[in-house]
């Protein structure tokens, strides 16, 4: 077991030290630099903390959206989250480019919340309140 | 900074020689040398050149500009670019007055060209915000639909501008096609896109007229002073197209720099801009074309973000950059093409 605070929280104190200290101190042409140099900071601590939470979360829309019986809690994947991810969103992306998709409303409603789920790790704010 | 101080050090002699022999000057002396900010496609110099003798005679400030240690296949090669700047020139359109091209890779390892220096502020994010830039904003906005309406005189076929190819079907066909080639590239599948783009190819609107479009004039590729414009920039995408793609590009919601109620690239309403392309033109703004090619806009920058995404092999702050251009902007323009091509729109064929 590690100890507290963990690699997000970490991350996180670094990133406000970066942008609320030492950026004020920093000539102006680094300014810019070290606010992207923030940004990536906020975006890691965003996916450390998201762990594959959403990634397993798309894998279950899509597996249901071929009738793939999702792994039983508890179970070993045979399959790795990334790979299976990368075959059934080829096999989606294969089927909408040959129209086999067109207007299908459970696509559209699986695509939009995966779009909002990567927004939700990179810029949180673009967002719309109360459409979280 | 002093030439001996920057990157181009090494390539002083040559470029010297090269410089006296296209001014038509005795000698050609550059004193001094220094990087501007710009993509991370190119790289843009600026020198400071001193001349004896010719039409150049005395203190000249020019700009170079060559491919970026990052640069990609996407854009023209800087002979290409130079060929359509000097076509951009010729049409009276505002822009940086292109010099001499230097394909001779002996000189700085590199092909180059030289254009004339012009003063302004590009950078979008800034040029909305601050609103003393530019001068009147309604007149910067038709001021730039003229300037694309002159750009537009420009058609097939041109001797000169050979090496542009013709769309195989329509503009917005050939448009789709280049997308799907990119994302098939990339090797990551992007259901979310591949949305747009089949909705796109179901809508195509019917084939129109053929132009050269700059393809990426928006808010952030134009210089400003206080009084208006002072040139239009990055002439590497340009290609034969749908004059209305330029419009869509110039409007489309994620060029507007966070100012969406300002629809012509955030810095004023459409009314001014498309008053100034159909004054200059006569051709009229076709409402449902430019929306189109809005939704295609968001398609085609988010495919390129997802390019420049990959592009970080350099290291250091562009790659950065670069990186980040990749994972901020994808997303957000996914979405906004879905919303734009909800399961209600698909009525109809």
């Amino acid at each position: 077991m590690r100890d507290k605070p963990n690699g997000a929280a970490l991350l996180d104190l670094a990133r406000r030290v970066l942008r609320d200290e030492l950026l004020a101190e920093l000539p102006e042409d680094a300014r810019y630099r070290a606010r992207m140099v923030a940004n990536a900071m906020a975006i890691t601590a965003r996916e450390i903390s998201d762990g594959s939470r959403t990634q397993e979360a798309e894998r279950r829309a899509l597996a249901a959206l071929y009738d793939e019986a999702p792994t039983p809690a508890g179970q070993p994947e045979t399959e790795q989250l990334d790979d299976a991810l990368a075959r059934l969103n080829w096999w989606l992306a294969a089927e909408i480019r040959g129209g086999r998709r067109d207007g299908d409303a459970r696509v559209h409603a699986l695509l939009r919340e995966s779009a909002r789920d990567r927004l939700r790790l990179v810029n949180p704010k673009a967002l719309q309140d109360g459409d979280q | 900074m002093s030439v001996a101080e920057s990157r181009l050090a090494a390539a002083k002699p040559a470029l010297d020689v090269f410089f006296a022999r296209s001014a038509g000057a005795e000698t050609a002396d550059t004193v001094e040398a220094r990087p501007l900010s710009g993509g991370a496609i190119q790289e843009n110099w600026l020198l400071v050149v001193d001349f004896v003798g010719g039409a150049w005679d005395g203190r000249q400030e020019l700009v170079l500009r060559t491919d970026a240690p990052t640069a990609v296949g996407a854009s023209l090669p800087r002979a290409h670019e130079f060929a359509v700047q000097r076509a951009a020139w010729q049409a009276g359109v505002t822009v940086a007055e292109p010099l001499w091209l230097c394909d001779d890779t002996a000189v700085l390892g590199q092909i180059f060209y030289v254009m004339r220096r012009v003063m302004g502020e590009a950078q979008g994010r800034r040029l909305v915000a601050d609103t003393r830039l530019g001068g009147d904003r309604s007149a910067l906005a038709e001021r730039l639909g003229r300037e694309l309406a002159r750009l537009h005189t420009i058609t097939p076929p041109r001797p000169d501008l050979s090496f542009l190819t013709l769309p195989e079907s329509d503009a917005a066909r050939s448009m789709i096609t280049t997308c799907r080639a990119y994302l098939d590239a990339l090797g990551v599948p992007r259901p979310g896109l591949e949305w747009g783009l089949r909705w796109c190819e179901r809508y195509a609107p019917p084939p129109g007229e053929v132009v050269l479009a700059h393809q990426d004039f928006r808010t952030g590729n134009y210089m400003v002073d206080d009084n208006g414009l002072t040139a239009i920039l990055d002439w590497e995408f340009c290609a034969w197209g749908d004059p209305m793609s330029d419009l869509g590009w110039f409007c489309a919601k994620c060029w507007r720099f966070g100012r969406d109620d300002l629809e012509a690239g955030g810095i004023a309403a459409r009314d001014p801009f498309y008053r100034g392309y159909e004054a200059e033109s006569g051709r009229r703004v076709d409402p449902d074309r430019v929306a189109y090619w809005e939704l295609l806009a968001h398609i085609r920058w988010a495919v390129i973000a997802l390019q420049q995404g990959r592009r970080t092999a350099a290291g250091g702050e562009a790659s950065l950059e670069l990186g980040l251009t990749g994972r901020l902007f994808p997303p957000e323009l996914e979405l906004a093409v879905l919303d734009a091509t909800a399961p209600p729109n698909w009525a109809g064929t």
